[in-house]
């Protein structure tokens, strides 16, 4: 069976050079010291991780001091309303009394409740306060979630740079001039991108199209 | 677009001797000064960027035509 024995000999083949080619892109990678790149873009991600994570405590004990700070507040401030209400009725109907023989005492109520209204105003202040010092945490996580973006980046630029190391060389001249670059986000400071309409044809104008 | 980009189009239209004169406003993202020239090389009466407004639109709608008037008359 000389047929048979031809297939055997191509299929040994194929996969002979499939091994030469596993061993090439291997040592290729190695060599560039990608295999380092991707490595470390690997042990990246478990720390971006523990970085959301702080993020994310960090903003739920904030919330909760606001929400606390703001349910003992409230109370402070309802004493007030309250207070304050029956007071003015009651010197309203004592003003509305002919004669009325009891502003004594009132004025004495009157004066507990401007001590105590002083009291609330001072423990507001502190609730307030503590509503500002909670939001301390954006300080921190900014430079967290900073941190992060700085890894996502790093990580894709690394994966990109792989696959624009090993893609064939005609997908490598279409990704460098290809049409598919899309709108420009930040065109400042490039000069092989225009940045408006305006650029767009002051080009053509100046090539005479 | 599918099946093909832009510029394979323009030229496509452009290698039709039914289709070469059609006018043709080339409207995209694209902002490479080198895809720019290359669509007006291969034949593009006008060129938009995005984002765009209906103003620059209508402005290069009528260049075009006024163009056309011109070469007609």
């Amino acid at each position: 069976m000389p047929e048979h024995k031809a297939d055997q000999a191509s299929h040994d083949e194929v996969l002979t050079r499939i091994g030469h080619m596993t061993r090439t892109l291997h040592d290729s990678l190695r060599g560039l010291g990608l295999d380092k790149l991707i490595e470390k873009a690997a042990s990246d991600i478990p720390d971006a991780r523990d970085r959301l994570d702080y993020v994310a405590r960090l903003s739920e004990q904030a919330a909760k001091r606001v929400l606390d700070a703001t349910d003992a507040a409230g109370p402070l401030q309802d004493g007030i309303e309250t207070r304050s209400a029956e007071l003015s009725a009651a010197w309203q109907a004592l003003l509305a009394t002919p004669g009325g023989a009891d502003w004594r005492a009132l004025a004495a109520r009157t004066v507990a409740s401007l001590d105590e209204a002083r009291a609330a105003a001072v423990a507001t202040r502190a609730q307030l306060m503590d509503i500002m010092m909670a939001q301390d945490f954006q300080d921190l996580t900014g430079q967290v979630i900073g941190r992060i973006t700085g890894i996502a980046q790093n990580l894709e630029k690394q994966l990109v740079q792989v696959l624009i190391d090993f893609a064939p060389a005609e997908i490598r001249r279409e990704l460098d001039n290809g049409l598919l670059n899309g709108p420009q986000i930040n065109p400042e400071g490039k000069t092989e991108v225009v940045a408006d309409q305006g650029q767009v044809d002051d080009l053509l104008d100046s090539l005479g199209f | 677009m599918p099946n093909m980009d832009g510029l394979t189009m323009l030229q496509n239209i452009r290698a039709d001797p039914a289709l070469a004169k059609l006018p043709v406003l080339m409207v995209t993202a694209e902002a490479k000064k080198e895809n720019i020239i290359a669509a007006a090389q291969a034949g593009a009466n006008g060129y938009v960027v995005k984002p765009f407004t209906a103003a620059t639109l209508d402005e290069k709608l009528n260049k075009i035509f006024e163009k056309l008037e011109k070469a007609g008359a």
